[in-house]
């Protein structure tokens, strides 16, 4: 990352620093330096992967200690927040105002990214937990598929509609 | 399907289940899949979200470019995102501690128009804006006791009651035949009749994210074919002003209708009038009236 341009580099200090402000003001870090080098490195990771496209998130994580290349920007594709974490928030953030029972299947798998887990924490089958939270995003889809705008558009070229 | 195939198909997929998608027997197939698969599962976890980085709160990207990346919101993320600011004090103190204002910048590409007005023309608009709220409310009034003045147009709706369509949108619109069972959805009582006085329905808040559902009770429901051809006109006003009215089949109304806003209605008293068109040529229309809280 050294020849990332100085405002990407200023970005992505700021991302860390407002993670470490978030967690301390709720927990003591523990080794706050090793903490903080991991922080750094993943949100370097996330940056260079994002700029790859939509689809970026999902590349290979290099090796360990091995130079991150950032692509050429892309204006076309330039956006500024993490469309994934923006995404979840979304979704999370529409069922928590009105629907308590979707808020809460939503918070339990973006924590676990397992069914089988939230399914057991819930106490309930497998299936139906996938069930329910089918039922639950149906108008997310409609919205993934109609809506305009940077987010939406994202989804629909990253393939998750 | 090949070992290979399986895989590529699996790695394709894990973004939309990452992210809550993925239609259900696809979710079965490429939960199998992972439970045999390192590769994927390692995938998964670069993109689970990482401490500080949870879903419940504006993402720390989003904070940390904020003035650039805000102004590109818009509709429905851009509502949301709204309205989390209201309610966290955390991401609040978040945006602060980042050097920004915890409120949303303006949308890109949107100038705001500046006009200056000599008082004496600020004070004719002012007049002019009050005339025309004052023959807002006498016509809502006169619509509302005899409902027969103002027919409809050809078209069947009529944003303004025979006047021009003016071209601006409207800032709430009706939907037909939603789900009843939507959740926050308010059953309607049974109505008052003639402006019987019936009690107030309390809806809450109401957005453009997802309306107000308003369950129709049995006498609000055709009791034959023949009734459901009646036209039936719902119209949303407060304080006589006429936000929407919009015209169907009596059977297009379904077990429940939804109002949505453009944004979020402000709190207070709204009234609905549902109209329905009389059987026969010499027969007078049937209206209920409303009244609706919103917080």
């Amino acid at each position: 990352m050294r020849f990332a341009p100085a405002e990407t580099v200023e970005d992505l200090a700021q991302e860390v620093l407002v993670t470490l402000f978030r967690l301390s003001q709720r927990e003591t870090i523990e080794n706050p330096e090793a903490f903080a080098t991991t922080l750094v490195h993943r949100v370097c990771v996330d940056h260079v992967r994002r700029m790859h496209g939509p689809a970026g998130r999902l590349e290979p994580l290099p090796e360990p200690g091995a130079p991150l290349d950032l692509p050429a920007p892309d204006p076309a594709h330039e956006v500024a927040a993490d469309m994934l974490e923006l995404f979840r928030f979304v979704v999370l953030e529409s069922f928590e105002r009105e629907d308590a029972p979707c808020a809460e299947l939503a918070r339990e798998f973006f924590a676990e990214h397992s069914w089988s887990t939230v399914a057991e924490h819930l106490g309930i089958r497998h299936n139906t937990a996938i069930k329910r939270w089918s039922r639950c995003m149906e108008r997310v889809r409609a919205w993934a598929r109609s809506e305009q705008g940077p987010l939406w558009e994202w989804a629909r070229s990253a393939g998750v509609v | 399907m090949t070992t290979q195939r399986s895989h590529d198909w699996a790695v394709r997929r894990l973004q939309p289940f990452a992210i809550g998608l993925l239609p259900e027997q696809e979710t079965l197939e490429l939960e199998d899949h992972l439970r045999a698969c390192d590769n994927c599962r390692a995938r998964l976890a670069s993109i689970a979200p990482a401490p500080g980085r949870e879903a419940a709160h504006l993402p720390a990207s989003l904070i940390a470019t904020w003035p650039r990346a805000a102004r590109m919101l818009k509709g429905i993320e851009r509502e949301l995102v709204a309205s989390h600011l209201e309610r966290c004090a955390a991401c609040r103190a978040t945006l602060e501690f980042a050097g920004h204002a915890a409120v949303l910048p303006e949308v890109a590409g949107v100038t705001r128009v500046r006009f200056a007005r000599s008082r004496r023309a600020r004070a004719v608009w002012m007049w002019s804006l009050g005339l025309t709220g004052a023959a807002a409310g006498v016509i809502a009034w006169i619509a509302a006791t005899s409902p027969g003045s103002f027919p409809l147009g050809p078209g069947g709706t009529s944003a303004t009651m025979g006047v021009a369509e003016p071209k601006s949108e409207r800032i709430v619109a009706f939907e037909f035949a939603v789900d009843s069972l939507a959740s926050g959805s308010e059953r309607l009582p049974e109505p008052g009749f003639r402006g019987s006085p019936v009690r107030e329905v309390d809806l809450g808040a109401v957005t453009s994210v997802s309306g107000a559902v308003l369950v129709v009770p049995p006498s609000l429901r055709p009791p034959s074919a023949e009734d459901g051809a009646r036209l039936l006109t719902l119209a949303l006003f407060r304080e006589g002003r006429e936000l929407a009215i919009q015209q169907v089949k009596f059977y297009e109304l379904g077990d429940a209708f939804r109002i949505r806003p453009q944004g979020r209605l402000e709190a207070g008293v709204y009234d609905l009038r549902i109209t329905l068109a009389p059987s026969a040529a010499n027969g007078r229309p049937l209206v209920w009236f409303y009244s609706l809280r919103v917080r």
